[in-house]
């Protein structure tokens, strides 16, 4: 069951943060004072509407677009480029592994929001420079995983094997190794679109992230603090997406692991 | 003492373990089934079985060892007293006091961050009342016992830093801290050189002879049953095939199990030689060695010469076997001929090509060399089936001869020439068995029409009735098609029974070599005595009489 509920669940999520305006066609920005503060059910507005009277439900669907894709993207990213270096410099070994690794223990010596500050301060908040921001502090994580599991792959004998079979440097590392680290990478890729969601909520909250009046779920979670005790909806509404949003991309990747690896095939 | 004490004595004492309708099942799948057998006072039982036989989980199940999802039902009575259903207070008194047990892995049964003298203190003061100064007095006294060279020292030491014999030592004075009745042996040589082994061996039953205790000795090796065992018991898919004094067991078998398995064991003794084979008709020269040396650098500049001068030559249709103990240099230079290794020192040539030695290029490669692997399962990408591994070594070799055909009819014929059924095909490696898996590592060695194939130990890690079918379907492809071949064994009397020469090496040097009839039955070199004198025989009377014997000067320090 669990290999069917949680893909599923991150696949509504994905699909809402795709498609969501298109099946909310209410603009998340039209201002209605006089609606201000409706309740949740309220015909028209499922979700109720906020402050100014904007309709939370399509909020949340276009928060989802910018909280979804910046975390996705970011991860994608992070996960080719960290990639690249591990098994490049677990692969190549001597001076270029050196010098590969010592780089990413630098990159992981930068503490993080001190980073995003200085890049949103530097470049403004936006999406791109969100995605940028995300990607960088993400790739050192993937590197390490990716350096460790290809060296302990490359010492196995079916390695050998394909290097006493004249296997090109290209296949060794297409072919042999990668399909074979793709397991731990899986679950290092969930965990990071859910921190990534996190921390892109939390520049949110911070006003660091995307720029008013465009939602974030952050953002919204920010604004909807100032009247938690009157409608404390503006709040839980989307601070819930995101606990849910985290939870299940961080339990995703022990499905996805589960589902690659051969032994599992086949109804066991 | 089994030798001493005539069989009827023993059995007519009341037994010191009782075994009556012993099943013992994991979920639903029953993994002994209906097992009853006996061990009188200072008697030695051996279980032998292939693996999946059952005989370790028994063992393990008189100590209450297998966990809460085994089911354990029956009846165990030890000294009279009856086992089950488990009481773990009253087990916990039993283990180690009256019960020890010791384990094939010695480097993984000991703790790797402490000291041998605290880990045997640690037992010694679970169960006697001692301070820490008596514990390390008496833990010193007991490594004197198992004959470890320089106990004081070696207290201090720690475990990475004691050879496996020595380990072994170790943990033989920690199950025999408490002078226990019952010793349980779980293959406890399996992992050890052979000349180590029969030390092992003879230290047990020294022992043995002097504490009185009983010895329940699990292993699948009928030579070393030969060596230690009183009684026999020999187990398959978890039921009892038959039971017997050695003696009888090993002249007069009755079941065809027992018999399949004694006639697995390769034997110096039965002329098990290779006399049949062809010399070596063709003069082409596949390999040479000129004086190759590698030398590994170890921190704090230590050094470890692991290949010393080698020169060697081999030619086709030619099979040497390269023998030696772990450490001897033997898989090193079985690495070296397949291009994996860099020398520093020497020339390596391959079908007629300078690869390694002066001015030769970075690329180790050689095309015409392929390899089977010790450990099949790990020698198969666990990602691909078998097809595509198959396809995949014969694409790679094309780029050096484009002749080769990496059609699906063709790789389902040459699974089935090793003997597959080529519905395998499809399959990936986790769905075969060892003996499958090694089929299909030799099947993608001889794809590429190898001119030399390195076998490094390739039927070790396999059950010895299945070894027997491996090495005849290695044996018969050889002579089709006439490939040269380094057999890299540890087993002296496989050497003989596969290969036209004997390459005997020590300590990274090459110490004997010669036809495999003419270097096994007249030695020249002590190394290659004292060798041959610890493969324990599969025969008791004859493996007594050797014993019986002084060590001669041979014997290796």
């Amino acid at each position: 069951m669990k290999r069917i509920i949680l893909p599923l669940i991150a696949g509504i999520l994905v699909a809402f943060a795709v498609a969501g305006p298109l099946l909310v066609p209410v603009d998340p920005l039209a201002q209605n004072i006089l609606a201000r503060f409706a309740p949740v059910g309220t015909p028209g507005h499922l979700l109720g509407t906020d402050n100014f009277g904007r309709d939370i439900l399509a909020r949340i669907a276009t928060g989802a677009q910018v909280e979804l894709l910046t975390a996705l993207a970011s991860t994608m990213i992070a996960l080719s480029l960290g990639v690249s270096i591990g098994v490049t410099a677990a692969y190549s070994r001597g001076l270029t592994e050196d010098f590969l690794m010592r780089g990413i223990d630098v990159m992981l010596s930068i503490p993080p929001l001190i980073l995003a500050l200085l890049v949103v301060a530097v470049l403004g908040p936006s999406v791109p420079t969100l995605i940028g921001v995300l990607a960088l502090l993400f790739t050192p994580g993937f590197a390490r995983v990716a350096y460790g599991q290809t060296l302990s792959v490359r010492s196995r004998p079916f390695i050998q094997a394909a290097i006493i079979f004249g296997a090109p440097r290209r296949s060794i590392i297409l072919g042999q190794i990668l399909p074979n680290i793709v397991a731990p990478l899986l679950a290092q890729a969930s965990l990071t679109i859910a921190s990534a969601i996190l921390v892109g909520s939390g520049l949110g909250y911070l006003g660091l992230g995307i720029r008013p009046p465009m939602p974030s779920w952050g953002g919204m979670v920010a604004d909807g603090q100032r009247y938690l005790a009157t409608h404390p909806m503006l709040m839980l509404i989307p601070g819930l997406f995101v606990v849910s949003a985290i939870l299940t991309f961080s339990a995703l990747g022990d499905t996805l692991r589960t589902l690659w690896d051969p032994r599992e095939q086949g109804g066991r | 003492m089994g030798i001493l004490t005539p069989e009827a004595t023993a059995i007519a004492k009341p037994p010191l373990l009782a075994v009556r309708g012993l099943n013992i099942a994991f979920g639903d799948t029953g993994i002994v089934k209906d097992l009853s057998f006996d061990i009188a006072p200072g008697e030695t039982l051996a279980i032998v079985g292939e693996s999946g036989s059952g005989k370790s989980v028994t063992a393990l199940s008189l100590l209450g060892l297998l966990g809460p999802r085994a089911r354990v039902t029956g009846s165990i009575a030890f000294g009279g007293e009856e086992l089950l259903p488990y009481d773990f207070g009253r087990l916990t008194g039993l283990r180690g006091n009256d019960v020890s047990i010791i384990f094939q892995e010695p480097m993984a049964a000991l703790n790797p961050v402490y000291k041998i003298g605290r880990q045997l203190g640690d037992v010694l003061r679970n169960h006697l009342k001692l301070s820490p100064a008596e514990a390390r007095a008496r833990a010193v006294e007991l490594l004197h016992k198992v004959k470890l060279p320089n106990p004081e020292v070696k207290c201090d030491q720690y475990p990475f830093e004691l050879s496996g014999g020595q380990l072994q030592r170790v943990m033989i004075a920690m199950a025999i801290a408490c002078r226990p009745r019952l010793l349980i042996a779980d293959e406890p040589t399996t992992a050890l050189d052979v000349t180590v082994q029969a030390r092992i061996l003879d230290l047990l039953r020294e022992l043995q002879a002097e504490m009185g205790m009983s010895i329940l000795f699990i292993t699948h090796d009928f030579g070393v049953v030969a060596d230690i065992a009183d009684r026999v018991l020999v187990m398959r898919h978890g039921e009892k095939i038959e039971t017997g004094p050695a003696g009888d067991l090993f002249s007069a078998p009755r079941e065809d199990y027992t018999r399949m398995l004694l006639s697995a064991v390769p034997s110096l003794e039965r002329r098990d030689f290779l006399e049949d084979a062809p010399a070596p008709s063709d003069d082409t020269t596949v390999l040479e060695f000129r004086d190759v040396g590698i030398t590994f650098y170890g921190r704090r500049g230590h050094e470890l010469k692991a290949l010393d001068g080698i020169d060697l030559t081999i030619r086709r249709n030619e099979v040497v076997a390269l023998v030696g103990e772990s450490g001897s240099g033997k898989s090193t230079l079985g690495n070296v001929a397949a291009g994996l290794l860099r020398v520093n020192r020497g020339q390596v040539t391959i079908d007629g090509r300078l690869r390694q030695g002066a001015g030769t290029g970075k690329d180790l490669h050689s095309p015409g060399v392929s390899m089977v692997f010790q450990d099949a399962n790990a020698s198969l990408n666990p990602r691909m089936r078998i097809g595509a591994t198959l396809r995949a070594a014969l694409q790679w070799n094309r780029r050096y001869k484009p002749g080769l055909d990496c059609s699906d009819g063709h790789i389902r014929h040459l699974l089935s020439e090793v003997g597959l059924a080529p519905e395998l095909f499809d399959r990936f490696p986790h769905e075969l068995s060892g003996g499958q898996k090694q089929r299909v590592g030799i099947a993608r060695a001889l794809s590429v029409k190898p001119s030399l194939v390195v076998a490094d130990e390739p039927t070790s890690a396999l059950d010895v009735s299945v070894q027997k079918t491996v090495l005849e379907l290695f044996r018969k492809l050889q002579r089709q098609y006439g490939f040269a071949c380094i057999f890299i064994t540890h087993d002296l009397s496989l050497a003989a029974s596969i290969s036209n020469r004997v390459v005997v090496m020590n300590r990274g040097r090459i110490v004997e070599q010669g036809p495999a009839a003419e270097v096994l039955r007249n030695p020249a070199d002590a190394y290659t005595r004292a060798l041959l004198d610890s493969i324990p025989l599969p025969d008791p009377a004859a493996q007594r009489a050797r014993r019986a014997r002084p060590a001669g000067p041979g014997t290796h320090p």
